[in-house]
């Protein structure tokens, strides 16, 4: 059986008390150094902080547990602000997690929701396992794991669905676009998430980026050049 | 590259081809090349972005056919030139090795926006036609971005002085309008006479229109330049 530590930290299967202090102390040393994942589709790779990414799931875990939205969207922005400094796809992953499941937790309606509790059960085990497989150092069932999860918000949201386009599909155009709206450009937001340009375009277009950062060259000396070519 | 007009090039990035043809603006780009003899250039990165790609997408694939249309129609020219990979990547290690956060390299831009100032440093074209903000940011004002990083993550930018430099140097003239400035320069020229008595209402939502869809433009600057067009 699995069993949860104090903090709530999802710690494997049950041991004496000394050994699991020691393999805990010897795990978190591992965790620190970054370990190399190549991406199985594009073949790039990663570097990857598998003790930053457990301290991020464990906070999302006690968030979702606690359906405290506001701190699961706090910690989405941490892990989006992380991205644009230093990307890797299960800090990604670990990002749209966060943001459906704070979607999925505002909406009451689904509360009502005939089955909610086996989903709810099922997402907080597919974060536990991830943690649990982090501190394993198994990044082939972590990511596993955060397609699970993934998977299951989707499955609930393809229940309650009132647009074509899926929550799944809104989080990443988020993503995108708040990575370019944070600063990076348009083609690496779109390359990073995978999302074409004109998604990224269309839902940043709608706010108000264009008017938090103001430009030195006015419209009319913009104009001014290309007048000069006729 | 074809025959030498450079004073009348254009060197175009998928942000703006994609504005104006969503926007269902793209005959303007069709008067300047027909009438005012306008090139329009794209590199191959550019072409990838906003046709080859979009094509899968049934979403987006209208509007990768209209500008495979205009490509077809000589009113935008892909640049395939092998030649400008090395610059490419000067500008790309330049850019993304320009900002520090946490004593780690920002990833700025990408083999696109690299490939349309690699362009135009070889060409010597000054002209980007970009709705894109953060490589209009990094020509026009690099420590903008900066301050705007250091707001967003609340941490201390560094700068590489040497990135700088050498990035400076190959933006230096470089100048950037949008796809608003194209649709008032149609406006200025007579191309809205076709609206006839309501070609101003035009305009105005013609500038809406591609803010709405991604032109990094403000209230403030769509009302300057309606407040222009007036004067």
């Amino acid at each position: 059986m699995y069993t949860k530590s104090l903090d709530g930290v999802f710690m494997g299967k049950k041991k004496k008390n000394v050994s699991q202090e020691g393999t805990s102390r010897s795990r978190m040393r591992r965790n620190r150094v970054p370990v190399v994942y190549v991406d199985p589709m594009s073949g790039i790779e990663y570097h990857v902080d598998v003790g930053h990414l457990i301290s991020y799931a464990s906070r999302l875990e006690g968030f979702f547990v606690k359906r405290d939205v506001r701190k699961i969207k706090h910690l989405y922005h941490e892990l989006v602000n992380d991205l644009i400094i230093e990307f890797d796809p299960f800090k990604y992953k670990l990002a749209v997690v966060a943001y459906m499941l704070a979607k999925f937790l505002s909406k009451p309606r689904m509360w009502s929701r005939k089955g909610i509790a086996g989903y709810v059960k099922k997402i907080g085990r597919a974060i536990s396992d991830f943690v649990f497989f982090a501190k394993k150092g198994n990044l082939n069932r972590m990511m596993g794991s955060l397609d699970k999860i993934t998977h299951e918000i989707n499955n609930l949201d393809a229940y309650d669905q009132r647009y074509v386009s899926s929550l799944l599909e809104n989080t990443y155009i988020k993503i995108g676009a708040t990575m370019y709206a944070k600063g990076i450009s348009l083609h690496t937001a779109s390359q990073k998430t995978g999302i074409p340009p004109h998604k990224i375009l269309e839902y940043i277009g709608k706010t108000t980026m264009a008017d938090r950062l103001k430009s030195r060259i006015s419209p009319r000396e913009r104009l001014s050049w290309v007048e000069d070519l006729l | 590259m074809g025959g030498s007009m450079k004073g009348k090039d254009i060197i175009c990035d998928a942000s703006s081809l994609i504005a104006l043809t969503e926007s269902c603006f793209l005959w303007l780009l069709y008067d300047l090349n027909r009438k005012h003899g306008f090139r329009f250039l794209i590199p191959d990165m550019v072409e990838y972005e906003c046709i080859r790609r979009p094509l899968n997408i049934k979403e987006y694939s209208m509007d990768a056919i209209r500008l495979e249309d205009a490509v077809n129609d000589g009113v935008l020219e892909v640049i395939r030139d092998e030649d400008i990979n090395s610059e490419m990547v000067k500008i790309m290690n330049f850019s993304n090795h320009l900002y520090y956060a946490r004593g780690k390299p920002i990833h700025l831009v990408d083999r696109g926006e690299a490939a349309m100032i690699a362009l135009a440093d070889k060409y010597d074209i000054d002209l980007l036609l970009m709705d894109e903000r953060t490589t209009r940011l990094l020509i026009e004002d690099p420590m903008s971005i900066k301050k705007h990083f250091e707001n967003e993550f609340n941490v201390h930018i560094g700068v590489n002085e040497t990135s700088l430099r050498e990035l400076q140097s190959r933006l230096e003239g470089l100048k950037v309008i949008r796809s608003s400035e194209i649709i008032t320069l149609g406006y200025r020229i007579g191309l809205f006479n076709k609206f006839q008595h309501i070609e101003k209402d035009a305009l105005e939502a013609a500038l809406y229109r591609v803010k709405f869809r991604g032109c990094s433009i403000s209230f403030d600057e769509i009302n300057e330049i309606l407040q222009m067009v007036v004067d």
